[in-house]
């Protein structure tokens, strides 16, 4: 028994002198290498390529030496998820990178990259090398200088992207809700909001084409329209709409594109005051309202569009809006909206859209890989296949492709259901300052969800200092 | 507690005390000290849990509710401006209210019918196995499936209004009541009952099962009523259950904010759906607001869960302190 136990326990420390000397081994392989390889620093990369001092040769090749590439992306939706898989993945990979796709909210993104910098994690150090973000987030990003740097017009396929700074026609894809990208986010994809009917309900005649005609149609029908709640971004771009639409200079869109700390709280509160007076006006009128203009009743706004979805196609309410023009037509074949919903031209005075874009974080630990894949996702093969396939509008500029591309996009575009790709850019509005949203949604809960007593304008002031600040 | 304390007086039962003199005790000692150790390091995974998962969170927000906040560029370290923005808002005042309601009112009522239910199914009726099983299933569907079903029935276009509209209760599917969404948060709490009414059966019943029916029969055959029976012999003995069954279902309620976001009114809302929109802002520099309201939740419910022990206890000692 005993000189069991004694040779059991010899063995035991020869396997751990054994295991020791194979970490030493290891260590010392690691360092080896480390001190072998002479790829310079993900920093100096940095500077170099914002420089102009790498070749585009150079790039894939240290991309292929980066071998990964991590990419996050907002996941709520299946059909994109889909496409990332079957069609993003090869298009990326046959840069001898691998995609790793992360599945995550913007917002979480955004933190996760802070978070990083907090931590003194620079350049190479990160864990994020691209992220699909727009809007706040970016100016977040932006702000916090945590941005790879000016890359757009680098990438080979830019030349498929409006970005001459000159011209007017490229400020959809240099300001991202008013905030200028200065090139270090690439236009990915195009949303226009729009709003949709069921012509089972509502003869697209009779449908309003302005929210003064809206206001009447809610009167006549009261209890069968709500919008979603800010500051869910569905509902605050329909406050967005309707303040356009409501702005008492007639100058629609024009001011809110600036930053509120130029425009002053006061100037804001003219320019807002009448949307705002319209969505406390119309509460009886709302879903759950009581039908009688003295009392609102208790107006129902769901928190996110798939709850007004719901609603719409449950038969509550007549209207749905969300941001994407295909949309129609791939929830008809998605068996969610029936086969008589229509887009509509609503409101007249403007439908916001804007464009989503791909960024590369400061520490982005595969700056090259970034670059080689945003490049991927910037051709219009990618392009054309997210539109067939998921019917995502093209982020690039179709005008500039060959004629022959350019009839396969038209070709390739989904059905747009009651209104013609003409209409819709006639009414294009862009969105508002990125500064401006977090007024809008203090301003709505206060004003309308809250039914505060407080006067509008101090209201405006308060929501005004609090971003200013 | 009083488990607690039986524990404590069995590990010290086998130490040897009557030896005498100074050796003996230093053994005494020396022994408490290394069973004092074995128990610590025992514990030791337990605690490192409870430390990294929710004290640690617990102290950021608290530091980051000051104004320590580096990775948001907030360095105002000591301030309490973020607990006074808070605190002056008629907002947070109103959510006060309703996240009181919203937890009080599911928590007294699934304590009844939980209570009631299990004491029914404890005597011996038809199928009590059957149903049982059945009141138990809701407690393996998650909260957010319980909130997908209470809107498919309740929406104004849901199932329940369409069959009341098909036999032709309602003219129309709009004439449905509103139970979800509005201020009186009925779908809130429907979603709450649907869960925590087995819950607290499940408690109770397990209790009822260790008190056994002996007490309650000799109360039976000594000349007690029924009623009087259960108020005089049975719940006292049950109520440890009903009282550890009520504070996890109120803990729950004031610090749930799926339900309430997803079921309940824009406005007024609760404290933990205004704290979530708060941290939500784009300007990342109001975080900390968001964290004093965590804070604030945490302190409130910490009180009114104190408050309760302490009543419960003093009814407790009221009764002659079992």
């Amino acid at each position: 028994m005993k000189r069991k136990t004694r040779r059991s326990s010899t063995i035991r420390v020869r396997l751990r002198a054994f295991s020791v000397s194979c970490l030493w081994v290891l260590l010392v392989v690691a360092c080896g290498e480390s001190q072998s390889t002479d790829v310079e620093s993900a920093a100096e990369f940095r500077d170099a390529f914002l420089a102009g001092e790498r070749s585009w040769e150079q790039v894939l090749e240290r991309a292929a030496q980066e071998g990964e590439v991590e990419f996050y992306h907002w996941g709520g939706s299946e059909a994109l998820n889909n496409w990332m898989e079957v069609s993003a993945r090869p298009e990326i990979e046959q840069n001898d990178i691998r995609l790793n796709l992360r599945r995550a909210d913007t917002r979480d993104v955004v933190d996760l990259v802070l978070a990083d910098m907090a931590t003194e994690r620079g350049p190479g150090d990160g864990t994020v090398d691209m992220v699909w973000i727009n809007g706040e987030n970016f100016r977040t990003l932006k702000d916090n200088n945590a941005l790879f740097g000016s890359f757009a017009d680098q990438l080979p396929n830019a030349r498929y992207y409006l970005l001459d700074a000159d011209d007017p026609a490229s400020s959809v894809n240099l300001f991202d809700f008013g905030t200028p990208t200065d090139l270090m986010e690439m236009p990915w994809a195009a949303f226009q909001y729009t709003f949709r009917i069921d012509t089972e309900r509502l003869v697209p005649e009779d449908a309003p084409r302005t929210f003064a005609e809206l206001e009447e149609w809610m009167q006549e029908n009261p209890g069968r329209f709500t919008y979603v709640a800010p500051p869910q971004y569905i509902g605050t771009t329909f406050v967005q709409t309707l303040i356009y639409e409501m702005n008492p200079d007639g100058t629609r869109y024009e001011p809110f594109l600036e930053d509120p700390e130029d425009i002053g709280a006061p100037e804001l509160a003219r320019l807002m005051r009448p949307a705002f007076e319209y969505l406390r006006r119309v509460e009886p009128y709302l879903l759950g309202g009581s039908g009688d203009p003295e009392r609102p009743g208790r107006p129902e706004y769901p928190a996110t569009a798939g709850a007004l979805q719901s609603r719409f196609v449950g038969g509550e309410v007549d209207f749905d809006m969300e941001f994407g023009i295909y949309d129609v037509d791939r929830e008809i074949r998605a068996g969610v909206y029936p086969e008589t919903v229509r887009n509509i031209i609503f409101p007249e005075a403007g439908m916001i859209t804007d464009k989503s874009f791909l960024a590369i974080p400061l520490n982005a630990p595969n700056p090259a890989a970034a670059l080689v894949a945003i490049n991927a996702l910037s051709a219009p093969e990618s392009h054309l296949s997210k539109l067939v396939e998921i019917g995502y509008a093209p982020g690039l500029d179709v005008p500039l492709l060959d004629p022959e591309d350019q009839r396969a996009f038209e070709a390739g575009a989904p059905d747009l259901h009651g209104v013609t790709a003409e209409e819709l850019s006639a009414h294009e509005a862009p969105n508002v300052n990125a500064r401006l949203v977090d007024i809008i949604d203090a301003v709505w809960m206060e004003y309308v969800a809250e039914r505060s007593s407080r006067t509008f304008g101090d209201i405006v002031a308060e929501a005004w200092d609090a971003a200013v600040r | 507690m009083r488990r607690s304390d039986n524990v404590g007086t069995r590990a010290a039962a086998p130490i040897p005390t009557d030896h005498g003199g100074r050796v003996g005790l230093d053994i005494v000692r020396r022994r408490v000290v290394r069973r004092r150790l074995a128990i610590l390091l025992g514990l030791a995974p337990a605690i490192g849990v409870l430390l990294v998962l929710f004290v640690g969170p617990l102290i950021v927000a608290l530091v980051q509710s000051l104004g320590y906040a580096p990775i948001y560029r907030v360095r105002a370290f000591p301030t309490f401006e973020y607990y006074a923005t808070v605190l002056v808002s008629p907002r947070f005042r109103t959510a006060v209210v309703y996240t009181m309601y919203y937890a009080v009112v599911p928590t007294i009522i699934s304590t009844a019918l939980g209570v009631a239910l299990a004491v029914a199914l404890n005597r011996r009726i038809r199928h009590a196995r059957v149903l049982s099983f059945f009141f138990r299933l809701p407690l393996v569907v998650p909260y957010l499936v319980g909130a997908a079903m209470v809107g498919a029935l309740f929406a104004g276009g849901g199932l329940v209004a369409r069959v009341l509209y098909a036999i032709g209760v309602i003219e129309s599917t709009g004439e449905f009541p509103r139970i979800l969404f509005s201020a009186g948060g009925w779908g809130v709490m429907l979603v709450y009952l649907f869960k925590q009414v087995p819950f607290t059966f499940i408690i109770v019943s397990a209790v009822l099962a260790g008190v056994g029916s002996e007490y309650e029969e000799v109360a039976r055959t000594l000349g007690a009523s029924k009623t009087k029976a259960f108020r005089y012999v049975v719940l006292p003995r049950i109520m440890p259950g009903v009282v550890t069954s009520s504070l996890l279902v109120f803990a729950f309620n004031f610090q749930s904010y799926e339900i309430p976001y997803l079921l309940g009114a824009t406005f007024p809302t609760t404290l933990p759906v205004e704290a979530l929109r708060r941290f939500n802002v784009p300007d990342v520099t109001r975080r900390p607001e968001a964290m004093a309201y965590i804070m604030l939740i945490t302190v409130l419910s910490g009180i009114v869960l104190f408050l309760y022990l302490r009543a419960y206890r003093r009814w407790e000692r009221s009764r002659g302190g079992v």
